[in-house]
């Protein structure tokens, strides 16, 4: 007991280094806002002519009902899942490295979260009528049908949303608490709020421990659920191309897929803007590139079993869909997207000294997530463009309207987290502290 | 203003230590002088290892969790079963009620209940039944730990637990009142 126990003297710089990026703000900061808050006005102002003039200024028409919007619903609510698998996952399996990456992935989720219910939105026609979805008793005499898989999704995202938000607030809390005694202002009062008169006792940590060890493991099952269950939006429908029992694991796989290429995007950028090289190292990329290898693997198995079936069994519904991606009106986006996410990320990953290059992982990253946005664009488009009667085959591509809409949404999504990291410590203080003071420093 | 007064009296004595230093050996002494744990307390910027003071925790979150669990299947089987039944939407060849749908609801439901349930107890385990007289230290965020005794308003009794905290080793030694922590 002659010396001070290892890391608690590092508390105060690591409280220094990781409450900087919320006490200093530089005009690069308010130019990135500005520009990101043009293209959102820009997305707003199309969404504003839409509701006014009707869902006809997209090129949703019959038989492509679900387009752009549905497609983009399906890919952010699978970047969402980033926070959820880094940081429940990974606190399942004591994987202690995780401690610098989680609190980044979880304001993925949140944000993720918040721009796939927009797209919800997006898609009703008459979009202020939104509350007849919500099962309450009213004097319409209708009430919403739990036996279509769409009132599943709506439950399972109300869950899934209202779970992550406690999952990261949970150990938001003893950070907030710090950032209450030391920031001053109108957020000092929000601080005190949200940390909800933490001081530190033994109590309290006991408390919040137990909660967190509590809720990780339902957070991950209710993590794997809601991506089976928009997985069963499409596995349900007698649709040639979405009829299959192989949706469910591949929309999770698919998911987790793309959340770890955002958070390694996500990862690169904030370490090198906020100068985090001392808590964000090469070994971070390096766990996320194997774990990325491993996504990579279980998603090819699991398409090419899917398009195995369909090309051997030769069911004529079945094979003018995927004559349509292979050599047909999708084939470019199809064999672009076969390389963004399987060909390019095993070719790349596999080497250990490519996964320990922050930079090339990240445009790795960037690839996972434009393949995987195409993905989920070519699971929707080209099964409703082919339905049985040929006579009725048609293409599809966004309108004007839906690509500013799409546009303005990623600038929202950016804009949030931009505003986010401002207000949260971008790493999780106390775990980070807890994790040296314990001799893992990871 | 007569509470507010009386508030004032009352006596928090907090010690501030270094972490090397094991805190056992103080709790023991403050106990054989008649200080309960409910009274006391240890404070930390991050979690300690071995608890150090044996309070009763109420009802374990784990229970409440349970509890939420089995409330969330009821309220999953109320939409997906009884709403069925109250409003029947006939579709040739399905059933009003279909026990699959029922499952997948109640099994979202059940999570969503257990989860808020465990979140609002443990917000009231933290938040609301925290010990009056503490608050969060500045130098207990830079690494120190501190350790918070109530004495009431014996102004004796807080002078020597003053000392015994000095004795122990505590790098610095505070009598506050109440009323400073308001």
């Amino acid at each position: 007991m002659t010396n001070k126990p290892t890391g608690w003297e590092e508390i105060p710089q690591i409280n220094r280094d990781l409450l900087a990026p919320l006490q200093t703000t530089t005009w690069r900061y308010f130019l990135w806002v500005g520009i990101l808050g043009c293209f959102v006005a820009a997305g707003l102002g199309a969404w504003t002519y839409q509701i006014q003039t009707g869902i006809g200024q997209t090129n949703l028409h019959h038989p492509i009902f679900w387009g752009s919007y549905i497609g983009s619903f399906v890919y952010w609510i699978g970047v969402s899942h980033s926070g959820t698998f880094i940081s429940g996952v990974l606190r399942l399996t004591n994987a202690e490295w995780r401690r610098p990456v989680t609190r980044m992935a979880e304001l993925m989720t949140m944000v993720a979260l918040i721009v796939t219910a927009l797209f919800i939105f997006y898609h009703l026609g008459r979009v202020w009528l939104f509350y007849y979805l919500i099962p309450y008793p009213n004097q319409r005499g209708i009430w919403p049908n739990f036996r279509s898989p769409l009132m599943w999704d709506a439950t399972a995202i109300l869950t899934y949303a209202t779970a992550s938000t406690i999952y990261i607030y949970l150990p938001l809390i003893p950070d907030f608490a710090l950032a209450r005694n030391r920031i001053q202002g109108w957020r000092k009062t929000v601080y005190r709020w949200l940390a909800m008169g933490w001081h530190g006792s033994q109590a309290q940590w006991y408390t919040l421990e137990t909660a967190i060890r509590i809720i990780t493991p339902l957070i991950v099952m209710v993590m794997i659920s809601v991506h089976s269950i928009v997985g069963f939006d499409f596995g349900m429908a007698l649709v040639p191309g979405w009829h299959s029992t192989i949706f469910a694991p591949y929309f999770v796989v698919g998911a987790v897929h793309s959340g770890l290429g955002m958070v390694v995007i996500g990862l690169y950028v904030l370490r090198k803007v906020y100068h985090l090289h001392d808590y964000v190292r090469t070994e971070h990329f390096e766990k996320i590139g194997q774990l990325m290898v491993v996504t990579t693997l279980l998603l090819a198995w699991l398409y090419f079993s899917e398009q195995l079936t369909v090309w051997y069994g030769k069911i004529p519904e079945h094979i003018a869909v995927q004559d349509s991606l292979l050599y047909g009106s999708y084939a470019v986006p199809f064999w672009f997207m076969v390389n963004c996410i399987y060909v390019l990320p095993l070719i790349t990953l596999v080497w250990p000294r490519f996964r320990r290059w922050p930079l090339g992982l990240m445009i790795i990253g960037l690839f996972i997530n434009i393949g995987m946005y195409m993905e989920r664009m070519l699971i929707i488009v080209p099964p409703l463009g082919h339905p049985r009667l040929s006579f009725q085959w048609v293409d599809y591509f966004p309108s004007f309207i839906e690509l500013t809409i799409l546009t303005g949404t990623l600038a929202l999504a950016l804009l949030l987290y931009s505003l986010a990291i401002k207000f949260v410590p971008v790493i999780s203080i106390w775990e980070e502290k807890f994790g040296r003071t314990h001799g893992q420093h990871h | 203003m007569d509470n507010t007064t009386d508030m004032a009296e009352q006596h928090v004595i907090l010690g501030l230590f270094d972490p090397k230093t094991s805190l056992s050996p103080v709790l023991d002494q403050l106990r054989s002088q008649g200080i309960p744990d409910a009274l006391m307390e240890v404070l930390s910027p991050l979690p300690l290892e071995t608890p150090l003071l044996n309070k009763p925790g109420g009802i374990p979150l784990h229970r409440i969790t349970i509890m939420g669990g089995v409330v969330g299947i009821g309220v999953g089987i109320f939409f997906a079963a009884g709403t069925a039944w109250l409003y029947p939407l006939v579709t040739g060849g399905k059933p009003i009620v279909s026990i699959p749908v029922v499952g997948i609801i109640s099994y979202e439901t059940m999570m969503l209940v257990a989860i808020v349930v465990t979140f609002l107890a443990m917000a009231v385990k933290i938040g609301f039944k925290q010990q009056s007289g503490i608050r969060q230290d500045p130098r207990i965020d830079e690494g120190a730990v501190g350790l918070s005794i109530q004495v009431g308003d014996d102004t004796a009794k807080a002078e020597s637990v003053s000392r015994l905290l000095q004795e122990a080793g505590a790098s610095e030694v505070e009598i506050r009142t109440i009323a400073d922590h308001v």
